[in-house]
């Protein structure tokens, strides 16, 4: 493997697997953290002034699955040490396929804050600016696969196999967001951040139509209605047939490392974002605030790889009556089926500029101050990637000291699971404020041993979400008349 | 609030370890159980598509189906196959060979007086090469209406009176033709040659139950006897030319006729190792749609066959695998009464389990015309099979 490809992959699977760090954490919804005008533009921290370290101020991973853990994999055999798969003969993988879903998700996050800095303005204006590296995918891989798959294709007869919602999507992109918020009375304040984006790479399914009609008859009908665009140093070669003969991954491109500067900086993928937020104090107690996120998207220029195959394709067995009236083998009836499943499915190339959409959030909070200190919120994040929305509900109790210590102890329903509890830590040293927060505490550990190693890993992964960070921060007193933020601090 | 800080140190503090999985321990047996369902092939077949119009096998305007077998020079009778017969007509009369004459012009002279001469035709055995097919076919198959036409040329004067002899065998079964002798027709006056033919059929001979046999040889011989009654002439150079069509019209009626062959498993290529193991497979159905305008109904058997043992291990029976479609008065299918048969073939787990030793595979087809071959029913080149067949199998794989 060449040096710049190395560097590439190092550099995704740091991205991918390292840093941990949410893009839309609820639980740093209420605290009083610099990083929450992520969540809320309209939020300002009690610092009035922040800078984030490059890399360290903020580092996140979201993994969302909404199916599987690993206990629904891996489990204990009938002696008490033994180990088998959900495909043992003695599992009933019926079983398995009951928390299969219809839809099947996965959404994995993650993010580096490579800047950011933030500051008071005036009275009660607050500005920040960040630069963010992004990379987000969600996969959803419809239940009729896995029943396909693992029960056969009998049990659809009269039926479909419906895999349309087959979908898929990755972007890695750059962020450069600045940010303003500023108190319009003495009740509303209201944020915006627009957002220049750089996409680096990014693919995206399309899929209109996918599914195999299994009829009474036994026949199948295919069809398909699939796009698939593609933004990175790829090549897609094609045979004379219009099949995909080969994929390659164009690295001579990273030899160099002005070749991996031109990929990491290259900005003919623009994006337009934007953030816009509001906090209304009903009261002296009552609080509450509205946001969307994420509003924006990327065209994408180049290195563009698009590909699509629309048909429809009937197999209701290989005709024999070829054979039987001796002008064909029954080789070349089968031949002659398969020449006709490719050339039904035959794959356009071309190398048009696609679109691609953030997912966009949409929260609705409220909070009540019970003390100075201490706060209970309720918080409704909704958000919606492609055709999915994706919807939770957070309680939470804050307990926020200023700048000093901010804690917060959540309880959401979320991903068909309502056994999330999370927390959020974040306590100041000198001008050094350090924070990690969760969604979904794993309280249950499992152990993984074999050999070499033993990992640690959550009993239930279906939400993995950690942030953690370090900021400077300066100034911690907010002017009582002018200002208004979320959390009041005597 | 100190409650609330004492649940977030609890709940920072108190992970804990649920289940140890030990990987070593892992086991590596993987067991699938997919069902699948396929339709498998399919076709859509004529009379036509099978048998290609030729001169055997003739399609009428109506696209009725009759096989037509013709055999040039069925005989060939001259004068110098004569030989005269003791039995004078007229007592006293003799005849007697005036002179040797070479052949192929002998010259008789006769006496005045009636006398006949005759030529016997030589067994002739026509070998149809089909034993090998009929040793595997068994019950009965009755052709309704078939026919020979006899063309000849006679340029003798004299009346000549045939004797046909035909007689069909298969295996130990014969069947006589049984028909009477003919007279032929003898040139008019001014002629020297007249030709006309004979039809042989099931209204004066047992034609149709020499086919039905059908035969595996047919002896053909004959006789033709020449009355003279002339005085001191000098006998005519003649001959006899005779040439056969046999005509065949589809029109029949079978009553369980079945077909047997015994092949070589395919499923066992004999390398010695599980092609198909009956672990694998739990059972598996074909299944069969068939829209049958031929007034016939199959059966099929199969059986698993050990030569080593000599014994049958398994079988699978399917009863009217293919429906028989109704038929007129006339024996015609009423087309607009056919209707889609579905039949099921079951192969149990137990002729899987079986499929790897045996090595011989037992077929066996029974045909049946409408009504169970009571009734006679006629092919058109037109009939046509619409049909399918499906595989539903279901497995259960296991993998160690």
């Amino acid at each position: 493997m060449k040096g710049g490809t190395k560097y590439f992959l190092s550099l995704l699977m740091v991205i991918m697997i390292t840093n941990t760090y949410a893009q839309n954490s609820q639980v740093m919804y209420f605290m009083n953290l610099p990083q929450n005008h992520l969540a809320n533009p309209a939020f300002r921290p009690s610092n009035a002034v922040y800078v984030g370290l490059p890399v360290i101020s903020g580092i996140n991973l979201n993994v969302n699955n909404n199916f599987v853990n690993f206990s629904d994999v891996i489990m204990k055999g009938q002696s008490s040490d033994s180990l088998i798969t959900f495909l043992h003969p003695d599992y009933d993988v019926d079983k398995f396929l009951d928390k299969i879903k219809k839809k099947n998700s996965i959404e994995p996050e993650a993010s580096i804050q490579l800047l950011g800095v933030g500051f008071s303005v005036g009275n009660s204006g607050y500005v920040f600016f960040d630069i963010n590296d992004r990379i987000n995918g969600n996969l959803v891989i419809p239940g009729d696969l896995f029943k396909l798959a693992l029960k056969g294709n009998e049990q659809f007869v009269g039926d479909k196999i419906d895999l349309t919602s087959l979908r898929g999507g990755m972007k890695y992109y750059r962020e450069f967001g600045l940010g303003y918020s500023k108190d319009f009375t003495n009740r509303l304040r209201i944020g915006i951040k627009g957002k220049l984006l750089f996409g680096i790479a990014g693919a995206s399914i399309r899929n209109r139509s996918l599914g195999i009609t299994v009829n009474d008859d036994y026949s199948h009908t295919l069809d398909a209605d699939l796009a698939v665009n593609i933004s990175a140093p790829l090549e897609v070669y094609m045979d004379k047939d219009h099949n995909i003969d080969s994929v390659v991954f164009d690295d001579d491109r990273f030899d160099t490392g002005s070749g991996i500067s031109n990929f990491i900086m290259g900005s003919r993928n623009k994006g337009l974002g934007l953030d816009i937020g509001a906090t209304y104090d009903l009261s002296d107690k009552i609080k509450v605030s509205a946001a969307v996120t994420d509003l924006g998207y990327i065209r994408w220029k180049k290195d563009i790889t698009n590909l699509k195959s629309k048909n429809q394709f009937k197999f209701s067995g290989l005709d024999i009556t070829d054979v039987v009236d001796d002008t064909k083998t029954m080789e070349e009836v089968g031949d002659d089926m398969l020449d006709s499943l490719k050339n039904a499915f035959e794959v356009s190339q071309s190398g048009n500029p696609f679109t691609t959409w953030l997912p966009v959030g949409i929260a609705l909070g409220g909070s009540y101050k019970v003390t100075n200190f201490f706060s209970a919120g309720l918080l409704s994040y909704s958000r919606i990637i492609g055709r999915q929305m994706r919807e939770s509900v957070t309680l939470t109790g804050n307990l926020n000291l200023g700048s000093s210590l901010s804690t917060t102890l959540s309880y959401t329903i979320e991903n068909h699971r309502a056994d999330n509890i999370g927390a959020g830590l974040a306590f100041r040293a000198g001008i050094v404020q350090f924070y990690m927060l969760a969604d979904r505490i794993p309280f249950m550990w499992n152990k993984i041993v074999d050999d070499n190693s033993t990992i640690p890993l959550p009993a239930c992964w279906n939400t993995i979400n950690l942030r953690l960070g370090m900021n400077l921060v300066f100034g911690n007193k907010i002017r009582k008349k002018d200002d208004k933020p979320m959390i009041m601090v005597e | 609030m100190s409650l609330f800080i004492s649940v977030m140190m609890v709940i920072l503090g108190t992970g804990c370890i649920k289940e140890t999985y030990n990987m070593n321990k892992l086991s590596e047996d993987v067991s699938l159980s997919p069902d699948f369902a396929i339709k498998a092939v399919k076709g859509d077949i004529s009379f036509s598509d099978i048998v290609e119009q030729s001169d055997t096998v003739v399609y009428d305007n109506n696209n009725f189906v009759t096989i037509v077998i013709t055999r040039d020079s069925v005989f060939y009778l001259q004068s110098p196959d004569f030989s005269f017969l003791n039995n004078f007509i007229t007592p006293g009369k003799s005849v007697y060979k005036e002179s040797e004459v070479e052949y192929p012009n002998p010259v008789y002279y006769a006496k005045a007086g009636e006398y006949q001469i005759s030529a016997i035709m030589e067994t002739e055995t026509i070998d149809l090469d089909i034993e090998d097919a009929l040793s595997h076919i068994s019950g009965s198959v009755l052709v309704a209406d078939p026919k020979i036409r006899l063309d000849y040329s006679n340029s003798f004067t004299y009346p000549v009176e045939m004797t046909l002899v035909a007689k069909g065998r298969k295996d130990k079964d014969t069947v006589d033709l049984d028909m009477a002798p003919f007279q032929l027709s003898i040139p008019g006056a001014g002629q020297t040659d007249i030709s006309d033919y004979i039809l042989i059929d099931k209204n004066n001979s047992s034609l149709p139950e020499i086919v039905s046999l059908p035969p595996e040889e047919i002896f053909f011989s004959g006789k033709a006897v020449m009355t003279v009654n002339d005085e001191n002439v000098k006998l005519p150079d003649g001959r006899i030319y005779g040439s056969l069509e046999l005509d065949v019209p589809l029109e029949l009626r079978m009553n369980n006729l079945q077909f047997a062959d015994t092949v070589d498993s395919f499923m066992d290529d004999g390398d010695g190792e599980d092609d198909i193991s009956a672990d694998d497979i739990e059972n598996a159905s074909v299944i069969i749609t068939a829209k049958n305008e031929f007034p016939l109904e199959a059966s099929i058997e199969m059986s698993l066959f050990d030569s080593k043992t000599k014994a049958v291990k398994s079988t699978i029976k399917a009863d009217k695998v293919i429906s028989a479609a109704p038929v007129d008065s006339n024996g015609k299918t009423i087309i607009a009464s056919v209707t889609e048969s579905v039949a099921k073939i079951e192969l149990n787990k137990d002729f899987f389990k079986w499929a790897d030793t045996a090595d011989k595979i037992i077929f066996k087809f029974t045909l049946n015309t409408t009504d169970n071959g009571s009734k006679n029913v006629r092919i058109y080149s037109d009939y046509k099979i619409d049909f399918s067949a499906a595989l539903v199998l279901k497995t259960n794989i296991n993998i160690e």
